[in-house]
């Protein structure tokens, strides 16, 4: 049964949570996330896509490719209806970040260990909605810290990013 | 592209006067001297790439990434146009001006050493990341504190 604040956004009813909570997320799925079109070009005209990732607590949004429909489903506003204009969707997957649970990520000189996971948090209106979280010694972080170890991650998962939606600017 | 000395600058002249070329008297200046303003200005101004970035950096507005980022603020941007410069005065040609959805600035470009990656997070932190044969050499410090280019080639 769809939910009606969600049907009046606009909001297809695969997305809606109703009554279902978070679940496990299976090996190889995809994320999907919106990325900003003709921002992040380098100088030949290549969207670099691994500057729409991001790993803080607050902006680090994505979708868990086999609870949608399609790239796009990313494209809805969940929380004010209507569609995003002006972006395409990237993709990579999730088993990179999950990778960092067995080879924790660290810093030259320093003893503290960094895995990132993906945890399924479902939205009112976005029930594919997952956040990036960042551990440090085990504590999430709202940031990465050192700047660096952003770098490791950003190196980690450039090579499997990919367009599946381009932008319509 | 090998490294370039930069031109000496003319007395009238010092490295912070980007933007504003100083008044040089037909009639008491030198060919040479003229010849040499000109000169470290064409080396000093930034590229089209570089000051089309900027300013598109400059002008995101708040939510651009649709996902909360903030406007970046003005003295990160300064010190990315100040390293581009520097670079572009040494010959070492950069590559990638762009932000990330992470509210950080990334500067790449290439040195005779091989490329160095620099990211400016709008708090004031700088990560560098220096390719080398070997592997990646990470390096953490502050937009007060960034390695002079000269020092890069140690690392």
């Amino acid at each position: 049964m769809p939910d009606p604040d969600c049907a009046d956004k606009g909001i297809p009813e695969h997305l809606h949570r109703c009554d279902r909570g978070a679940s496990e997320i299976p090996d190889g799925t995809l994320a999907y996330r919106r990325f900003r079109a003709s921002v992040t070009v380098d100088k030949d005209g290549n969207e670099d896509l691994f500057l729409g990732i991001s790993f803080s607590s607050n902006q680090s949004s994505i979708n868990r490719a086999d609870l949608c429909e399609a790239p796009s489903d990313v494209l809805f506003n969940s929380m004010q209806g209507g569609q995003y204009e002006g972006y395409g969707v990237l993709s990579f997957p999730i088993d990179i970040l999950k990778a960092t649970a067995s080879a924790p990520l660290e810093v030259e000189n320093n003893s503290d260990r960094y895995v990132v996971s993906v945890e399924h948090s479902p939205d009112q209106c976005n029930y594919a909605h997952c956040n990036l979280v960042v551990r440090k010694n085990g504590e999430p972080v709202p940031k990465i810290k050192p700047t660096t170890v952003k770098s490791q991650l950003r190196s980690l998962i450039a090579d499997s990013l990919s367009i599946q939606l381009s932008a319509v600017t | 592209m090998p490294a370039v000395d930069c031109p000496p600058a003319p007395a009238s002249a010092t490295c912070t006067d980007r933007g504003v070329i100083p008044f040089v008297s037909a009639y008491s200046a030198s060919p040479k001297l003229i010849a040499q303003t000109i000169s470290y200005y064409v080396h000093h101004f930034p590229s089209s790439f570089v000051t089309e970035r900027l300013e598109l950096i400059r002008g995101l507005e708040a939510n651009w990434d649709s996902y909360g980022s903030t406007p970046f603020s003005t003295p990160i941007v300064d010190a990315v146009e100040s390293l581009a410069s520097d670079l572009e005065c040494k010959g070492w040609p950069v590559s990638r001006i762009a932000p990330s959805a992470d509210q950080s600035i990334i500067l790449d470009a290439t040195t005779p050493n091989g490329s160095v990656r620099w990211e400016f997070d709008d708090d004031g932190d700088v990560g560098l990341t220096i390719e080398k044969q070997g592997g990646p050499v990470y390096h953490d410090c502050t937009v007060d504190s960034i390695p002079s280019l000269d020092a890069l080639l140690d690392f």
